[in-house]
C-alpha cells in the first residue's frame, strides 16, 4: 500500500509516463534510460570509480544541478550560445558541428553496463575503487538497480549507491545487502522546507536513513548547503538529527552549492528554478 | 660601455618569460634584449646571458667574428689535415679567442657563443653533410630527399643526442681525461685532436680564472656594502672552483655543477654536438653536498642559490626542445636513490618554474611516497616533469640485451629516450609518417591500382607499405650513419667516454661501450588507427562507398559530404577508447613496423629501436598528409606521441591507458610516452594525488613507460588566450617538453583548447 502511494506521488510530481518496462532475468522490471557514464570519478565513493547515472527522479529539487536527470524520457537539449543556426539543422548531436545539441537518455542493457564497469577494474583494484550508481534516483527503479548491483557484486566490484533515499522500504531491503557504501543526500531537516524545495516530504527519507543506521550500513551523508534555502539553522538541525540517529560528523559531508547548471535548464526548455548563490 | 659584470646597482628590468633566439622559421621571433647596462642584478643577468652577448668585449671576439675566422681556418686546413684535427683546431681557436666573462652576479661563466643558432663551428654540423653525402652515399641521400618531399618520412642526420658517461667524466675532470688520453695515445691524429681539444678547454678555463680575478680586483675597489660583499664572496668561490677544475676533478657540489655547465656549453655551443643530459642530478650531487655540509664548505641556502643559477643557464638558453635532467632511481639493494637533496632540488625547480631544464623523475617501488606526492603536486601545477616507470624501463632495456645492473642506472637523453649510462650516444634519424601510407593506398584504390577485397586485405596493404618505409629508413640510416664522424667529429663528446678513448673511436659515431643505438620514430599512430577503422566501417561493414570511391572523396577533401565527415570525426570507434577494432589495428601496425626496426644492428655497434614520440612531426607531417576517412581534413594535425587524436579519446583517461596496455612497450624500446590531460578539479587535494598515483601505477603495470600530466581546463585556456598578460607563467606540455602558453601560435592554442573541451566536457 505504502509502495503504491509512493509511486503515485512521484507520478503526480512528474506527469506520466515515467518509465519503461523490460524483461530481465525472467522478471518484468521498470528500466531507466541511462543519462551518462562517468569513468575515473573520484568524488562518488572511495578510490577511482565508474559512476552510472540513471535518468528519472521522483524529486524536483529547485537547485537540481542535473535537470536533465529529472525526466525519465529521452530529451534533446539545444545550447543556444553554441548554435550557429545552420540552415539544414537536423537537431542531431552527432552531426552538429558546434555540439550545440545534446541528447540525454539512452537505453543500455545490464550486460553492457557491467562490461563497461569491468573495463576499469585495474584502476579500482589499484585505488580501492569500484562502481557507483547515481542519477536521477536509482531507487526509483529499485528492482532494476538491485539486479544491476547484484551483477556488479558477482563481478567482484565494490558498490556505492548515490540516492535521495526517497524510496519504499522494500527497495531499501532489496538493495541493502548489495551496497558496500551508501551516499545518501539529506536535503533539509524541516519537512515544510523539504516539501517546498524538493516537492516531497522527508518522512520516508528519514525512515530509510534510520533503517540504514540500524543495519550498520557504511554511509556518507551529503548535505547540500544552499544559501537562504538550506543553510543556517537547517544545516545545524540536519547535523543534530543525523547525530541523534547515530551518524557522526565524520560521516557527514557538506557540499557547496554551485549554480553552474542554469544553461542546461535553458537548453532543455525548462524553467530555471535554481536559487541564487 | 658593454661591460655589465661589475655593475652592482640593483636593476628593475622585468623578467619577460618569452621565447627567443629561435632558429627555425615556425618559431616566434626573439624579443629585443634590454640594454646591457640594465642587467645589473642577478635575476636579469642570468635570464639574459644566453639571449644576448653579456661578455666583456676586451676579452675576445664575438660569435660572428669567430665564425668568420673558423670558416677561413677549416677551408685552409681541410686540404692538409685530417678532418678531426681540423675541427680540434677550430675548436681551439674559439676557446682561445672567444669573449668571456666571470660575473659576480652569476655562479657560472659567460661566453660570447651564446646563441645556439649562430655557432662558429656550425659548418661541421650542417655544411659538411652535403659533400660527405655526395662522396659516400649519394643514392641514400636521394632516397631521403624523395621521402622528405613525398611526406612518407622526415629523415635527417642527427647530431643532437650525445651524452658522456657522466660518472666517469666527473670522476676524471678535464685533467684526468687528459692523462687518460696521454696514456692511450699512439700519436695518431685521433689522439692528437683529443689532446688539442682538452688542452684548449683547459686554456679556456684558465682564461676564465684570469677574467674572474680582474673582475674581483675591480669589485674590491668599490664601496663595501652587504650586496657587494655577497657578490665578492660568490666571485671568489667561482674563481677558486674554476682554478681547481684546471687542476683536477670537481671536489664539491658547486664544482660539480660548474663542471657539468662547462662541459655542456663546450660540447653544445662550441663543438656543435647537442648534449642531451645533465646527469641524474640528485644522485650525482648528493655525496658532494653531504660532504660539503659536514665540512662547513657550504650552506643549504648557498646551494639553493647555486642550483637556481644552474637551472637558469638552460632557462636562459630556452632551447625549444628542452634540456633533460633525470631524478632518482633505485640502488642495487632495492633502496631508493632519492635523498634529502632531491627535495631541495625540487623546491628550487618549483620556485623557478622554467620550461627547461625538463625533469624526468624515475618512479618505482622504492620511490618514497612523500617525494612522489611532491612531484605529482608540482605536475598538477604545470611544472615541467615526466614520470618514467622504472620497472617498465628495466624490462625494455633488458629486452635489448642489457643487464639489470646496467638497466638500473638508465637515464633520459632527448625528449623521452632512455639509455643505459655506457650506451647513451644515440640518434633519432627521422619520423615515419604512418598516416601517409593510408592516404597512398586510398589514392591507389581511386586510381584502380589496388582493390583489397576484405578489410583484412586493406589493413595488410597499409601495414605492408608502412613496414617497407621503415625498412628503407633503417637502410638509409645504416648507410649515412657510417659517416657521422666524417661530417662532425665528436671531439668533446669523446672526452666524456673512456671506452671510446681506449678503443680509438669517436664516442658519438660508434665509441660507446654498449653500442650507439639509432631510433626510428613514427608519428600519427592514433590517427592512422582511426583511419583504418573508418575504412572498415564505411567500405567493408556499412558499404557506404567502395574503396575507390572513398579514395576519390579523400582526394576531394570530403567535399559534399560534411555530414558524413562530422559523423566519422565523432565516432567512438577510435584509438584511445579501448575499442577492440582500434586496438587490433594498432597492434597490427605495431607488429609490422617493429619487426622491421627493432633488434636490427646499425652501423655504429648498436641497434635500431622503434620510438613512439612525435615531437612536432604531428604538426608538420600532418600538413603534408591529405584527408583521411576518420573525418580529418587535409593538413589537419594528427595524434601526438602514442596518445589519441585530439578529442577522439572520449571514453576518458582510463580507456586511454587501457588502449596503450593493448600495445607492447617492449616493441617501442626507444620510448613509449603517454600524455594525460586532466581537468584541474580532478586533481585537487589528496584525492587528486591519489588519482594521479593510480594512473601511474596502472599504466606501469600495463608496461607503459613515460606519463606526463597536462592539468588545465578549457575555461582557463580560453581565458589565457584572451588575456595572455595574466598567464605569463602558464606552461603546457607539448611533447617531451613544456612550452609557455604565450609562446604557442594561436592555431596550436586553438587545437589545445579543442582537445581540452572534448576530453573534459
Amino acid at each position: 500500500m505504502r509502495r503504491r502511494a509512493f509511486c503515485l506521488g512521484a507520478a503526480s510530481a512528474l506527469g506520466m509516463p515515467l518509465w519503461s518496462w523490460a524483461e530481465v532475468g525472467g522478471r518484468t522490471l521498470k528500466v531507466p534510460l541511462m543519462l551518462d557514464t562517468k569513468r575515473m570519478a573520484i568524488h562518488d565513493g572511495p578510490g577511482l570509480r565508474t559512476t552510472f547515472f540513471v535518468k528519472g527522479c521522483p524529486l524536483k529539487c529547485v537547485w537540481c544541478h542535473n535537470p536533465e536527470s529529472i525526466s525519465p524520457k529521452e530529451q534533446i537539449a539545444r545550447f543556444g550560445h553554441l548554435c550557429r543556426k545552420c540552415a539544414k539543422c537536423k537537431m542531431d548531436e552527432a552531426l552538429c558541428p558546434t555540439r550545440a545539441f545534446k541528447r540525454y537518455g539512452r537505453a543500455v542493457s545490464l550486460d553492457a553496463l557491467v562490461d563497461k564497469a569491468l573495463e576499469d577494474k585495474a584502476f579500482y583494484d589499484a585505488s580501492g575503487g569500484g562502481v557507483t550508481i547515481s542519477g536521477g534516483e536509482p531507487l526509483f527503479f529499485w528492482e532494476w538497480t538491485a539486479e544491476l548491483l547484484a551483477r556488479f557484486k558477482a563481478a567482484g566490484l565494490h558498490t556505492c549507491l548515490d540516492t535521495s533515499l526517497y524510496a519504499p522500504p522494500a527497495a531499501i531491503e532489496k538493495v541493502l545487502p548489495l551496497v558496500d557504501m551508501w551516499l545518501p543526500d539529506y536535503k533539509a531537516e524541516d519537512d515544510a522546507r523539504h516539501r517546498e524545495y524538493t516537492g516531497v516530504s522527508n518522512t520516508i527519507i528519514k525512515r530509510n536513513l534510520e533503517r540504514l543506521v540500524a543495519a550498520k550500513a557504511k554511509l556518507e551523508v551529503r548535505c547540500l548547503v544552499v544559501p537562504k534555502c538550506t543553510d543556517g539553522e537547517d544545516i545545524v538541525a540536519r547535523h543534530r538529527y543525523l547525530n541523534s540517529i547515530g551518524i557522526g560528523d565524520d560521516k557527514i559531508v557538506e557540499l557547496e552549492y554551485l549554480d553552474y547548471a542554469r544553461s542546461k535548464y535553458l537548453a532543455l526548455g525548462m524553467k530555471d528554478t535554481m536559487p541564487p548563490r | 660601455m658593454r661591460r655589465v659584470g661589475l655593475l652592482v646597482v640593483l636593476g628593475s628590468v622585468a623578467l619577460a618569460h618569452v621565447a627567443w633566439g629561435r632558429g627555425e622559421s615556425w618559431m616566434p621571433a626573439p624579443p629585443v634584449p634590454p640594454p646591457l647596462e640594465s642587467l645589473t642584478n642577478e635575476a636579469c643577468y642570468i635570464e639574459w646571458k644566453f639571449r644576448t652577448d653579456v661578455t666583456d668585449v676586451t676579452t675576445g671576439l664575438t660569435a660572428d667574428a669567430l665564425k668568420k675566422k673558423v670558416n677561413g681556418l677549416w677551408r685552409e686546413l681541410e686540404k692538409t689535415d685530417d678532418w678531426r684535427v681540423v675541427k680540434a683546431k677550430c675548436y681551439a681557436l674559439v676557446c682561445d679567442e672567444m669573449a668571456i666573462d666571470v660575473s659576480p652576479l652569476d655562479w657560472y661563466p659567460s661566453i660570447s657563443v651564446w646563441n645556439r643558432y649562430n655557432r662558429p663551428l656550425e659548418y661541421f654540423k650542417h655544411g659538411r653533410q652535403g659533400p660527405i653525402a655526395a662522396k659516400y652515399y649519394p643514392e641514400v641521400r636521394k632516397s631521403m630527399d624523395e621521402g622528405n618531399r613525398s611526406g612518407r618520412w622526415k629523415m635527417w642526420v642527427d647530431f643532437d643526442h650525445s651524452v658522456p658517461v657522466w660518472e666517469e667524466l666527473i670522476a676524471d675532470g678535464f685533467t684526468g681525461v687528459r692523462a687518460y688520453i696521454d696514456k692511450c695515445s699512439d700519436g695518431s691524429d685521433f689522439y692528437r685532436s683529443l689532446q688539442m681539444t682538452v688542452e684548449a678547454s683547459l686554456r679556456l678555463l684558465a682564461r676564465m680564472v684570469q677574467q674572474g680575478r680582474r673582475n674581483l680586483a675591480r669589485l674590491e675597489r668599490e664601496a663595501a656594502s652587504a650586496e657587494t660583499n655577497k657578490r665578492l664572496a660568490r666571485l671568489r668561490k667561482q674563481i677558486a672552483a674554476l682554478e681547481n677544475l684546471t687542476q683536477g676533478p670537481p671536489r664539491t657540489a658547486y664544482e660539480t655543477m660548474l663542471f657539468i655547465d662547462l662541459y655542456f656549453f663546450l660540447c653544445e655551443h662550441l663543438d656543435v654536438m647537442q648534449c642531451r643530459s645533465l646527469t641524474i642530478i640528485d644522485r650525482t650531487l648528493w655525496p658532494y653536498y653531504r660532504a660539503d655540509l659536514a665540512a662547513g664548505r657550504t650552506t643549504e641556502a648557498e646551494f639553493r642559490e647555486q642550483f637556481r643559477h644552474f637551472l637558469w643557464q638552460w632557462g636562459s638558453v630556452d632551447n625549444y626542445w628542452g634540456q633533460p635532467v633525470t631524478l632518482g632511481g633505485t640502488k642495487a639493494d632495492g633502496t631508493t636513490e632519492y635523498n634529502p637533496l632531491s627535495y631541495i632540488i625540487l623546491d628550487v625547480v618549483d620556485e623557478c618554474n622554467l620550461t627547461t631544464p625538463k625533469f624526468h623523475a624515475k618512479v618505482g617501488p622504492s620511490t618514497p611516497r612523500p617525494l612522489l606526492d611532491k612531484l605529482l603536486d608540482m605536475a598538477r601545477r604545470h611544472r615541467s616533469l615526466t614520470f618514467v616507470g622504472e620497472e617498465p624501463a628495466w624490462a625494455i632495456l633488458e629486452s635489448l640485451g642489457y643487464s639489470r645492473e646496467e638497466s638500473r642506472g638508465f637515464y633520459t637523453r632527448g625528449c623521452y629516450e632512455i639509455n643505459v649510462p655506457n650506451g647513451a650516444n644515440g640518434t633519432g634519424t627521422g619520423y615515419v609518417n604512418l598516416l601517409k601510407h593510408v592516404e597512398l593506398v586510398l589514392r591507389d584504390a581511386a586510381a584502380g591500382k589496388v582493390a583489397p577485397v576484405t578489410y583484412g586485405d586493406f589493413q595488410v596493404e597499409c601495414t605492408r607499405r608502412m613496414a617497407e618505409t621503415c625498412r628503407a629508413a633503417v637502410h638509409n640510416a645504416y648507410e649515412f650513419e657510417k659517416h657521422l664522424d666524417d661530417v662532425n667529429p665528436a671531439n668533446v663528446s669523446t672526452l666524456g667516454v673512456r671506452h671510446a678513448i681506449r678503443v680509438k673511436k669517436d664516442a658519438f659515431a660508434n665509441g660507446s661501450e654498449r653500442g650507439n643505438n639509432t631510433s626510428i620514430l613514427v608519428t600519427g599512430l592514433g590517427t592512422t588507427v582511426d583511419a583504418l577503422v573508418a575504412v572498415k566501417e564505411l567500405v567493408y561493414e556499412q558499404k557506404v562507398f567502395t574503396l575507390a570511391a572513398l579514395g576519390k572523396l579523400m582526394a576531394a577533401n570530403w567535399k559534399g559530404h560534411e555530414e558524413l565527415r562530422m559523423r566519422m570525426l565523432r565516432s567512438r570507434r577510435k584509438y584511445g577508447n579501448n575499442d577492440p577494432d582500434a586496438n587490433a589495428a594498432a597492434v597490427a601496425i605495431q607488429e609490422a613496423i617493429s619487426a622491421e626496426v627493432n633488434h636490427r644492428p646499425n652501423s655504429r655497434g648498436g641497434q635500431f629501436m622503434l620510438s613512439g614520440h612525435s615531437a612536432r612531426a604531428f604538426i608538420y607531417s600532418a600538413a603534408e598528409t591529405g584527408a583521411t576517412p576518420d573525418g580529418r581534413k587535409a593538413g589537419a594535425q594528427f595524434s601526438k606521441n602514442l596518445s589519441a587524436t585530439m578529442g577522439a579519446d572520449t571514453e576518458g583517461v582510463t580507456a586511454l591507458v587501457a588502449t596503450l596496455g593493448a600495445l607492447d612497450a617492449k616493441k617501442w624500446p626507444g620510448d613509449f610516452p603517454l600524455d594525460v590531460m586532466l581537468h584541474p578539479s580532478t586533481v585537487m587535494g589528496e584525492k587528486g594525488l591519489a588519482l594521479m598515483r593510480t594512473l601511474l601505477s596502472v599504466y606501469y603495470a600495463h608496461g607503459g613507460l613515460q606519463m606526463q600530466f597536462i592539468v588545465v581546463s578549457p575555461e582557463e585556456l580560453r581565458d589565457a588566450q584572451a588575456h595572455p598578460e595574466r598567464y605569463e607563467s602558464l606552461q603546457v606540455r607539448v611533447c617531451g617538453w613544456n612550452v609557455r602558453w604565450n609562446d604557442m601560435p594561436k592555431s596550436e592554442q586553438d587545437e589545445y583548447i579543442l582537445r581540452a573541451e572534448r576530453i573534459m566536457r
